[in-house]
């Protein structure tokens, strides 16, 4: 056979799609002809380009739009339930926390909407119970099965996935990805970064995932392997023929060790100077605050969609509300601690910024909620979150049923403490402390320094370290999110590769060391926009601690850098009287 | 209970959907929302359609279901949907090839879009990149039958089942959408597909096939 009739059949042979006497003469060609081995790998590229592609996640009006529509169309008769907008995401959190899980792994989704769907499933359970029965029997062998049952205590261990067949190491690394139910935001894909597959020995067939940091408490994540890109050895192939999105785990919400309601915390009245000495929100043990937990946790969505001009008094200085707590690292000696935390926003900084609304008088019940909801139960806890968090006066008696708890003041006696902004940052803002740790050496002046405001983020360049921050903004206002460190790999004088597309009005490619990583990297490029103004230099200070890193520019930003990838905003209000 | 519920599968779900369960429906929205998005994202190569054809997509999907056969498959059907969607579009389109279409695909705007989604957002900004460049150039068909095969996964005889095709048409077309591909590809950038795979994912590094 010529070139030409032997094409097509080497495009077949590449989908597998040949008989064993095509494969033979396609092999045989293959062999002594180099336009034709040039021309499967040209096909091969192909896919891989396409596959390489980023899946671009629906923006979140698209589910409410089509609901909308169904509904007008259809006069409102078919639709049996209330209209599940995308904010119907407030639930009350069931009493065993296992459930929810259950029912991710049913819709593979878990988003709010479908995470409706337990009562319906208890309600209808006694009349279709023997039909689920047998659907159990059907169930295929899986390709891929979460060792970890149950909720992972250990936040810092690696979970597992075992595989029912043989694949390739490499192949399985890297198309394996552990998102959080909402879908990939900036904060999930960096929740895993260690993929390590054994292919022999006693845990063969097993591939091991690592957190970045830790796994944040509370949280159901996702596992989704792209079994259509990852191979098999041996017989060739790849796992499975589409993305195998089902496998789930959770992690046990954290409960840190009862102690005694230190007799020594100071009563926040009390204390001399009030603006700082922030009380924590009244604080509950019971599985009610948990709930309630979950619950703000997802306003978050509401509070960014309804009440977009909502002046939270993000702004002005803001003791603890938005920041994401402190993640229980196995490490960290800090079990005075009897906060319990509010996992669920912590998890995901993208919808903490909405913990702003709490801090508004209107409690996150005015938006529309699914009727599931105790909202007597969320709105009460709420009103009095806001109290202590506005008025730092805090009597946390303010709920009845839990038992307030003020926090121990933690790492006390740090052989060095931070000094000035950094200082009374970490001084005022408990939570900051205890993600931080203590310093691990004086804070240092870093130059030259150069920085760059972005759509949805921002860079800094470290030119002593020759390193590059990226900051990743969640949510609309600049107050934190997920960062990133590059090496700068970018020489004085070296061409910066361009993007197709100029910049759009206002905005600006970035140039330098910013603009290779920039142009280097679509992923970063879809996540953090254009520019939106020119690179500058600027003075900067650098603090490292045992558990992040702190950064001061002189715009009188301080952005606190915690290890597990999260990085927090603040405005330097010190003054040096 | 938990092993219970988790044995509903697909099936169970489209029935009850079939029956008007809209909880039912919600399941294989959810599902299948983000996979009918990427693949019409991928065919019409902006953000605009993919929002307005998926919507279009579910909409169809949610009234023609009742009239579907008991042994529908799903992700088939609703990729059919879509693409037909899509190629109504695309054909309409050709008709009036006067318009300058160009300018509504490159409109990032410096505003917040309009609903005030953060992670939304970032996906109006998605450069379309190269790949999907050359993609566009394709003829509608092999466009369609390449994002099929290689983004989305799908077998020859899925394909064959979205398209209307047997599987040795599928075959044929694939081979020539492969052809147009590395055409175009040579012409737009001067090498071969995969000469430079200097690219770095930001989440997977590296490419994928070696």
């Amino acid at each position: 056979m010529n070139c030409g009739e032997i094409r097509p059949l080497i495009s077949a042979y590449l989908d597998g799609e040949v008989t064993p006497e095509e494969r033979k003469s396609v092999e045989r060609h293959l062999a002594t002809c180099e336009g034709c081995r040039q021309a499967l790998s040209e096909y091969r590229a192909i896919g891989s380009d396409l596959r390489a592609m980023l899946v671009p996640m629906p923006p979140a009006g698209l589910r409410r739009d089509v609901w909308r529509a169904i509904e007008a169309r259809e006069g409102g008769a078919r639709v049996v339930k209330s209209p599940p907008s995308s904010h119907s995401k407030i639930i009350p959190l069931p009493q065993t926390r296992n459930k929810p899980s259950v029912i991710n792994v049913l819709t593979g989704a878990g988003s709010g909407w479908t995470r409706a769907i337990p009562a319906a499933v208890l309600v209808g359970a006694l009349l279709i119970a023997l039909s689920y029965f047998m659907l159990t029997r059907q169930t295929p062998i899986a390709l891929a099965t979460m060792v970890e049952q149950g909720e992972i205590t250990d936040y810092s261990q690696p979970v597992h996935v075992l595989l029912s067949k043989s694949v390739d190491p490499v192949s399985i690394a890297e198309n394996t990805w552990v998102e959080l139910p909402q879908g990939p935001d900036p904060a999930s894909w960096v929740v895993a970064n260690k993929k390590v597959y054994s292919s022999t020995g006693p845990n063969s067939g097993r591939l091991e995932i690592w957190p970045v940091g830790t796994w944040k408490p509370g949280v159901q994540y996702k596992v989704v392997i792209n079994a259509q890109h990852v191979r098999l050895v041996g017989v060739g192939g790849y796992l499975g023929d589409k993305p195998i999105d089902s496998l789930t785990f959770s992690t046990a919400l954290y409960t840190p060790t009862p102690v005694d309601t230190s007799t020594n915390t100071p009563v926040p009245t009390d204390t001399p100077v009030p603006p700082t000495q922030t009380p924590e929100p009244p604080i509950v043990n019971t599985p009610a605050s948990t709930a309630v937990a979950q619950v703000s946790s997802e306003v978050p969505v509401v509070g960014a969609t309804d009440t977009p001009g909502e002046p939270a008094a993000t702004a002005t200085k803001q003791p603890n509300t938005p920041a994401p707590p402190a993640p229980p690292t196995a490490t960290r000696p800090a079990p005075t601690n009897t906060r319990a935390v509010p996992t669920a926003t912590q998890a995901q900084p993208a919808a903490t910024n909405t913990a702003a609304p709490s801090n508004t008088p209107v409690p996150p019940t005015a938006t529309s909620q699914p009727t599931q909801v105790p909202s007597a139960t969320a709105t009460p806890t709420a009103m009095a979150s806001a109290t202590a968090t506005r008025k730092s006066t805090g009597t946390p008696t303010a709920t009845s049923t839990v038992q307030p708890k003020v926090t121990a003041s933690p790492p006390l006696g740090c052989l060095l403490e931070p000094v000035r902004g950094f200082g009374k940052i970490w001084r005022d803002h408990v939570d900051v402390r205890e993600r931080l740790g203590c310093p691990t050496v004086p804070e240092e002046g870093v130059l030259p320094a150069a920085q760059q405001h972005f759509q949805y983020g921002y860079m800094f360049w470290r030119g002593d370290t020759r390193t590059i921050y990226v900051f990743l903004r969640s949510g609309p206002r600049d107050q934190y999110g997920t960062w990133f460190e590059f090496k700068d790999t970018w020489v004085e004088g070296e061409p910066v590769p361009t993007v197709e597309g100029g910049a759009p009005e206002g905005g600006y490619i970035p140039v330098r060391g910013f603009g290779k990583l920039w142009a280097s990297d679509p992923a970063l490029r879809q996540k953090i926009g254009y520019a939106t103004e020119p690179e500058t230099s600027v003075d900067a200070v650098w603090q490292p601690f045992e558990h992040g890193r702190a950064l001061w520019t002189s715009d009188r930003t301080i952005r606190m850098m915690y290890e597990d990838g999260i990085w927090q905003h603040f405005n330097d209000t010190f003054t040096s009287e | 209970m938990e092993g219970l519920a988790l044995a509903i599968d697909e099936k169970s779900w489209v029935a009850r959907a079939r029956e008007g369960d809209s909880t039912a429906f919600e399941a294989i929205y959810s599902r299948y929302e983000r996979r009918i998005y990427a693949f019409v994202y991928r065919l019409m190569g902006n953000a605009e359609d993919a929002y307005d054809l998926t919507q279009d997509t579910f909409i169809k999907a949610y009234q023609a279901l009742p009239r579907t056969a008991p042994d529908l498959n799903l992700s088939a059907w609703l990729h059919r949907i879509a693409s037909n969607a899509c190629m109504d579009v695309l054909r309409r389109r050709k008709l009036i090839r006067w318009l300058p279409w160009e300018t509504f695909d490159t409109n990032p705007g410096m505003e917040p879009a309009a609903d005030d989604d953060p992670v939304g957002e970032y996906n109006q900004f998605e450069t379309s990149g190269e790949v999907q460049s050359v993609l566009d150039r394709l003829t509608p068909k092999h466009r369609m039958s390449l994002v099929l095969k290689e983004y989305q996964g799908l077998s020859c005889d899925e394909i064959g089942d979205v398209m209307g095709l047997s599987r040795s048409a599928v075959k044929s077309l694939l081979f020539r959408a492969r052809e147009e591909f590395r055409q175009v590809y040579l012409r737009k950038y001067g090498h071969a597909p995969g000469a430079e795979s200097d690219q770095v994912a930001f989440r997977e590094a590296g490419d994928y096939d070696g």
